[in-house]
């Protein structure tokens, strides 16, 4: 007995090995890793003083480090500066004044430097005056009233009240040993923003060190209000470059429980790694398993089935993706200042559908790739590999293809609708459970804030793509029983009617009665049920490769075609979030009363009431005048310091008022503050309002009130009082609370970049609302409610309806408007009078069909980058298919691929170049814009100007205000550098708008004498223009500066920039289009005749000249195929004449053959005669006995005549052979269906057969060009073979199977005669298509000589494939005639 | 060979075919039956808030609020879904784990309820404030804004 293992065995011995050494490795780092972190968390506990330290310890170093980085970074750059010749060569060794020349070319070389961010230069002359500068301004530090100023390099730190600070660096200036000025370099280290918004943001550098070193970080600068104290460990000096005392840094050092966890975070970071390493291991046994079973080699795993593997798959496959989502991976390792941070921020997107698979954009995509996998994978085991057998063709089978409906069938339909519903869900939640910015439209790619879009338009379009082959998976049963059911006959015959109701009917019914048009509109839902299922039937019915869909041109159709589904779904959410945010603004507008402003109010009334000693301050106002600043002064904290000052689109102030009823202090934050005595005026009239309404009321403590607007009366303000001592026998104190003017009618528009981050969201810039009594308009935010009167239709609708939605068009825009009514307050009319009803409104853009076309090409364009991999991907499987290198290159495919790269390049270029020319555009209608209101500007001063009046003399007289209220523009005026007077004097309040103006408009106006100069500004990361005008004096230089910027007009700038853009990009989405579909025309209209002539002139070469081509032409091709056609003809000619000598040839020959086998049997034929003749003669001569001799000679006659049958019968066989072999002279072409002849031979067989024939024909016709009896012969004599090649006592079973395919560009008709014989055994196979050749007895072993002969003479072939003892396969391929046309 | 078509059952077999209809004719009539929120006085909603609060359940903290709601953190307010509201507070929690959770007085009109509080968590001395603003709607509150700010903007 041979005891030595198989090589299978061997093979399937180390893989099992290898499995259990991977897996064993890994467990065991699993718990090394987990002793580890027990360890660790342990050794951290017992040692938490000394850890805390470290830890503290550490983030000092880094932040002293990063201080002294800084410093040196900073000191470098003022002694370049103080050694420049530019800076030495301008400052003069002595007073007086600096040379004009010389100042000039120092502030060219300032306007030349560029700095870091949030960093300012200064040169002073030795008064010290300043002489140039860059970046923004600060008030002097204490540096110059040292005693060592300008003997050495200085640090220090200047406040700019409590908004800004900044770290300054004072740099002597020598020449010749000798100071001549200085270079004072600051570098902002905390600015504090009025609001908070995508562009306004606080900075602290204790908040950065924060951020680095992972505890709570607090500096306090110098001066310090205590004594300094650093005996604690957890405080440290920061230290100027001499020595300075800067300031002091806090570090709150971590608890204990930080402290462990953080230990314990490090090692589960780890764990995790393994965790996921052995999860994806799992993962992957299981699906070779699954690979296995659907392919089983000799040294398979296990016997277990293809679908059960699956099954466990899928459900150890899934558990990995929650598995990693319960231990965070990988967003745990992303955190903080991680590049991939905000890929799994919820901030961004999350929603809890699905338990967490779409909690972050990144955990989207994630879960899109696992979704993709999973796809794949349930698409590999319902329609198998291509041409499969074994175990994939039974796992198929348990699905039915017998053309019956089963039971699941219609299930595996409604499974398939649920799946695009739950797309519609993913979808709708991706933008609804989202901040990001769908509808920005700044360019193909989104915006930095908003470019994870692109993660989750990737993610949606692999989800997409996933659930069409999802759907295909779950379709192919259904679309193999459908075309067996349907007889092979697409049409709508009765038949196949039947079959639609019946498996669609349960999903129909769903759809109505739960109304799911609501989630996914029937349309996409038809649509991509139907490519699914086209899908499902090129790969199951017509067995068609998957490999072009690898292709360039297969990724960019099924991009496009993924992304045109998509993005209507995508819209919907798109749309609904629109609404919402619609309602949302809506409902503010609505809210008469805010009671965030009451309680707002109640709160800074209350801080102010517990002032220390705020009678006394009161009281002394009367008697010191000074005392009013210190009241002004409180006034300013308590409303920094409350929420008064996060109140967002509120003028908030707040007014001491003395025993008199007179104000006596007051600060107030507002867009347009009035001056002092107007605003105690309007203070006081308030105030004895109030105070009435007090008495009226006989309040005691606090009284909040609603009074009339004072810009607008329809808009309350919120006004409360609190008296300070008894009754108010020192004072009051009054707090205020006014909605702002966002749009008014008359005042210049608010800019978005000022309104805090809740009013500055999504839509909120094109969002429009407005409020109408009576039908008449009365108050409005925003420029789109252009008629000052309700339409009548609308007012009509709203009588039956509380709200409606309305497209409107206005003009030539059209905008999506929702109204609601408001319901009566008590007192007035009755609510459904029409006469006095009052109705809210909001409207925004509509979108129109170039937007769609925007939005549609960023997804293609998503799809497109998505598609790379996949095309890599396909690079490698058409390689191993043995695709590539291509062997040949279809013309049509050169064609169309030139075309495709020529009109992609073109749209590419069109698109580069078109959008510089818009942004060109804009920037100069920007200029334009600027240049024609500063005219304006100048003109109303000219208008204003006295006799021998220049218009710079108005200026000194008029304010401000009324001069940007009348040109309707925010308005600045610079004297010299300095700002003078300001239209939003909040903004210079708040340091939004500096006080200096910029060195490179100073330089353009001052220095280089331009009178008209635009220049870039930034407020926050909030990019706008502002336009410069000089006004000159008597003479020529400028007296004045004046500026107007675009902070309002930039939004909307912005955004028709934008829908310029996107109409831009539309276009060139449809143009895209159209190269395609041209290219595709035109590739096919070159191709098509040069493809006839190659079928021609295979044809030709196969010896069939029947065939003229078409000629639809008029060009040279059209002329080539005309003298083919004429050769053809010639060449018929040549070959019937040329046919003729060799039939008569090939009879003599045949003669001669015949006469050559006849002569063998007729040789014993007539010796057998002869001998039967002599016989009858000896017993004529009656030599023996008469009775011996009848007998023998019975004998011998029987014998004689046997053997002359068997002769005759040889004959008989000889003859028909040789019939059959020479039948080319009777042969008639005809065009015919192969199906029909397969199914009559099969017919014909089964009749008398012994075994079982199945027969599968193709379900479209395979017309080909053959003698229809030569063909039927060939597979008679192929299935009788088969059926002879059943060994005994074997089950017979032979299928017989047609099919079309498609071999280099050729269609081909494909027979396949299958049995589960004998087979052929190895050294018979080289012989067994040889004349002459036979395994049988009986034949003459002709049959597959003349098979093979009349498939070629056919234009085919024929071969085979066989197992010993298992069976054959013998297939015929015989070429399809092509279409006509 | 069996090649037709015509004369055999289009379906396979009819019971399990019947039975699928009837289970979804079933899940039809059934499937609709939803529960009816039942209406809970604001200070009720505030009350379970604020214990939502102290346990860091945010999926609680959410349970009556309007479908989109405001929420600042220590910085600019977004309007986010309820679903993504969830995740975000979750983040907050994880950060900055709650240690006491404090609800002062209410400030209300007909349609709103405001409230602010105090939030100390585990690192920070000073509480930070807490601002809660409800909203009625069809007889019921919502909530619509929960605002968390330092009390010295750093």
């Amino acid at each position: 007995m041979d005891l030595t293992p198989s090589p299978s065995a061997i093979i399937y011995k180390r893989r099992r090995l290898l499995i259990a050494a991977v897996s064993a490795v890994l467990l065991l780092v699993i718990l090394a890793t987990a002793i580890t972190r027990h360890v660790l968390v342990n050794r951290v506990a017992r040692s938490i003083p000394e850890k805390r330290a470290q830890v503290v310890a550490r983030a000092f170093k880094f932040i002293e480090g990063d201080f002294s980085r800084m410093l040196d970074d900073m000191t470098g750059t003022a002694t370049y500066l103080s050694r420049s010749p530019a800076v030495v060569g301008a400052l003069p060794d002595q007073q007086p004044a600096i040379r004009p020349e010389e100042r000039d070319r120092l502030i060219r070389f300032i306007s030349t430097l560029s700095l870091p961010e949030r960093t300012a230069v200064e040169i002073y002359d030795l008064s010290p005056a300043m002489v140039a500068w860059k970046g923004n301004s600060m008030p002097l530090d204490d540096a110059p009233n040292t005693l060592r100023f300008l003997e050495t390099t200085q640090t220090s730190i200047a406040l700019d009240k409590d908004v800004r600070a900044a770290v300054a660096v004072w740099q002597p200036v020598r020449k010749g040993g000798k100071v001549i000025g200085a270079v004072r370099l600051l570098r902002f280290v905390q600015l504090r923003s009025p609001v908070q918004n995508e562009y306004l943001r606080d900075y602290n550098l204790a908040s950065y060190w924060s951020g680095k070193v992972g505890l709570p970080v607090r500096i306090e600068f110098a001066p310090f209000d205590a004594d300094i104290s650093i005996s604690d460990g957890y405080t440290r000096l920061l230290q100027g470059v001499g020595g300075e005392m800067l300031g002091r840094v806090f570090v709150q050092a971590p608890s204990a429980e930080a402290l462990i966890g953080d230990a314990g975070r490090r090692a589960e970071d780890l764990l995790a790694f393994w965790v996921l390493l052995l999860l994806l291991w799992i993962s992957a046994l299981v699906l070779y398993g699954f690979f296995q079973a659907i392919h089983p080699p000799a040294s398979r795993l296990s016997r277990t089935p293809a679908t059960v593997w699956f099954f466990v798959w899928a459900g150890v496959w899934w558990g990995v993706r929650f598995m990693l989502l319960w231990w965070e991976i990988p967003a745990r390792w992303q955190t903080g200042k991680a590049p991939l941070a905000p890929l799994f921020d919820p901030a961004h997107l999350a929603s809890v559908i699905g338990g967490g698979l779409m909690r972050s954009p990144g955990d989207l995509l994630i879960t899109a790739l696992f979704f993709a996998c999973f796809a794949s994978v349930f698409f590999y085991l319902m329609v198998g590999k291509r041409g499969d057998s074994g175990a994939a063709r039974d796992e198929k089978s348990r699905f039915g293809e017998d053309g019956r409906i089963r039971w699941f069938h219609p299930l595996l339909v409604l499974l398939a609708v649920g799946l695009t519903l739950a797309l519609a869900v993913v979808v709708r939640h991706a933008v609804l459970d989202s901040t990001l910015d769908y509808f920005s439209r700044s360019g193909l790619i989104p915006p930095r804030a908003d470019r994870l879009i692109l993660v989750v338009v990737a993610a949606l379009q692999l989800v997409m793509v996933s659930l069409l082959l999802s759907i295909a998976g779950l379709l192919a049963p259904v679309v193999r029983t459908f075309s067996r059911g349907a007889h092979g006959k697409i049409g709508l015959s009765r038949e196949v009617l039947v079959h639609l109701v019946l498996i669609g009917a349960p999903s129909f019914l769903a759809y109505m009665l739960f109304a799911l048009h609501r989630e996914m509109p029937w349309p996409i839902l038809v649509v991509m049920l139907g490519v699914s299922a086209l899908l499902a039937y090129h790969r199951t019915v017509q067995r068609g490769s998957m490999l072009p869909f690898f292709t360039v041109r297969g990724i960019l159709l099924l991009t496009f075609l993924s992304s045109v589904l998509l993005y209507p779904v995508l819209y919907s959410g798109m749309d609904a979030r629109r609404r919402i945010i619609m309602l949302s603004a809506l409902e503010s507008f609505e809210e008469g009363k805010d009671p965030k402003a009451l309680f707002a109010i109640e709160q800074a009334l209350a801080q102010a009431r517990g002032v220390h000693g705020l009678s006394e301050l009161l009281a002394e106002e009367s008697s010191e005048p000074a005392a009013q600043d210190v009241l002004d002064s409180l006034a300013t904290e308590i409303v920094r310091t409350t929420l008064l000052a996060s109140l967002g689109p509120y003028d908030v102030g707040l007014a001491f008022v003395n025993a008199e009823g007179k104000p006596v202090g007051s600060y107030y934050e507002a867009e347009q503050v009035a001056g002092r005595v107007t605003l105690s005026q309007q203070d006081s009239a308030t105030f004895d309002v109030l105070r009435a309404m007090y008495a009226e009321q006989g309040s005691t403590g606090m009284m909040v009130e609603q009074l009339t607007g004072r810009v607008e009366r329809d808009r309350f303000q919120y006004v409360g009082i609190v008296p300070v001592g008894q009754e108010g026998s020192h004072g009051w104190v009054m707090a205020r609370a006014e909605p702002q003017v966002l749009m008014g009618f008359a005042e210049t528009p608010f800019p978005r970049v000022l309104l805090p981050a809740a009013f500055s969201g999504t839509l909120q810039g094109t969002v429009s609302l407005a409020e109408f009594r009576n039908g008449i308009l009365v108050r409005s935010i925003g420029q789109d409610f252009g008629r000052y009167r309700l339409a009548e239709d609308v007012r009509r609708a709203l009588l039956a309806d509380h709200e409606i939605w309305r497209r409107v068009d206005q003009g030539e825009a059209s905008y999506l408007t929702h109204y609601r009514k408001k319901a009566a307050q008590a007192g007035t009319v009755p609510l459904l009078s029409p006469s006095y009803d009052t109705v809210v409104a909001v409207r925004v853009p509509s979108l129109n069909s170039f937007d769609h076309l925007y939005y549609l090409l960023r997804l293609t364009g998503v799809g497109v980058v998505l598609g790379f991999p996949f095309y890599l991907l396909g690079l490698w499987l058409r390689r191993r298919a043995g695709m590539i290198p291509l062997y040949r290159v279809r013309f049509r495919d050169k064609v169309l691929n030139a075309f495709m790269a020529v009109g992609i390049i073109s749209v590419g270029a069109v698109g580069i170049v078109g959008r510089e020319f818009i942004r060109e555009g804009e920037e100069n209608y920007v200029q334009n814009w600027l240049r024609q209101n500063l005219e304006r500007v100048e003109e109303s001063l000219a208008l204003a100007t006295g006799a021998d009046e220049m218009p710079y003399h108005v200026l000194d007289r008029i304010q401000i205000d009324s001069l940007a209220a009348r040109v309707g523009l925010e308005l600045n005026v610079y004297r010299n550098y300095e700002l003078v007077a300001s239209s939003r004097p909040q903004l210079v309040r708040d340091r939004l708008i500096d006080r200096r103006l910029s060195i490179e408009a100073y330089k353009a106006l001052y220095v280089d004498g331009i009178r008209f100069f635009v220049a870039g500004e930034k407020l926050g990361s909030f990019s706008y223009k502002s336009g410069y005008r000089a006004l000159l004096d008597e003479s020529g230089r400028p007296r004045y500066v004046l500026a107007v910027p675009t902070l309002a007009q930039q939004e909307r700038l912005e955004e028709e920039q934008a829908r310029t853009l996107a109409y831009l990009f539309g276009a060139l989405l449809l143009l895209v289009l159209v190269v395609l579909l041209t290219a595709s025309l035109l590739a096919n209209a070159i191709a098509r005749p040069i493809g006839r002539l190659r079928v021609g002139l295979l044809a030709v070469a196969r010896g069939r000249f029947q065939q003229a081509i078409p000629v639809d032409s008029r060009d040279e091709i059209g002329e080539l195929v005309e003298t083919f056609n004429a050769m053809q003809q010639q060449l018929a000619e040549s070959r019937r004449a040329l046919a003729q000598q060799e039939r008569q040839l090939a009879w003599r020959e045949m003669a001669r053959q015949v006469a050559h086998e006849i002569k063998n049997p007729l040789t014993p034929m007539k010796l057998s005669v002869q001998h039967l003749r002599r016989a009858f003669v000896s017993l004529d001569e009656g030599r023996e006995p008469e009775v011996d001799a009848a007998r023998k000679f019975t004998g011998l006659f029987d014998r004689i005549t046997s053997t002359l049958i068997e002769q005759i019968d040889a004959l008989a066989r000889i003859a028909n052979d040789f019939h059959s072999f020479a039948r080319m002279p009777t042969r008639v072409l005809e065009q015919l269906d192969l199906n029909e002849v397969v199914t009559e031979a099969v017919s014909l067989m089964q009749e008398d057969a012994a075994v079982e024939i199945h027969s599968t024909t193709a379900l479209q016709p395979l017309i080909v060009e053959a003698d229809r009896e030569e063909v039927r012969r060939i597979f008679i004599n192929l299935i009788k073979n088969a059926m002879e090649a059943i060994p005994p006592g074997r089950t017979g079973l032979v299928r017989v199977e047609t099919s079309p395919e498609r071999i280099d560009g050729q269609d081909w008709a494909r027979t396949t005669i299958e049995d589960n014989g004998h087979g052929v055994s190895e050294d018979l196979v080289e012989k067994i298509f040889q004349p002459n050749f036979s395994t049988k007895t009986s034949g003459t072993g002709l049959g597959l000589a003349i098979a093979r002969k009349s498939a070629e003479d056919f234009g085919g072939t024929i071969g085979f494939e066989t197992t010993e003892n298992e069976g054959s396969s013998f297939w015929v391929l015989l070429p399809v005639v092509p279409e006509q046309g | 060979m069996k090649r037709t078509y015509i004369e055999r059952p289009i379906f396979s077999s009819r019971r399990p075919t019947l039975a699928l209809y009837i289970g979804l004719t079933a899940l039809f009539v059934f499937g609709g039956v939803g529960r009816a929120g039942a209406q809970v006085r604001g200070e009720e909603i505030l009350s379970a808030v604020q214990h939502a609060f102290a346990r860091s359940d945010a999926a609680a903290v959410l349970d009556r609020s309007a479908d989109h709601l405001e929420i600042a953190l220590f910085g600019p307010g977004t309007l986010y879904s309820r679903a993504q509201a969830q995740y975000v507070l979750q983040g907050f929690f994880k950060e900055y784990p709650p240690d006491k959770v404090v609800f002062f007085r209410p400030s209300r009109n007909e349609s709103s309820l405001f409230v602010v509080g105090a939030y100390r968590y585990a690192v920070k001395e000073a509480p930070c404030q807490l601002f809660f603003r409800l909203r009625m709607r069809d007889t019921l509150w919502e909530l619509r804004e929960i605002r968390i700010e330092r009390r010295n903007r750093e």
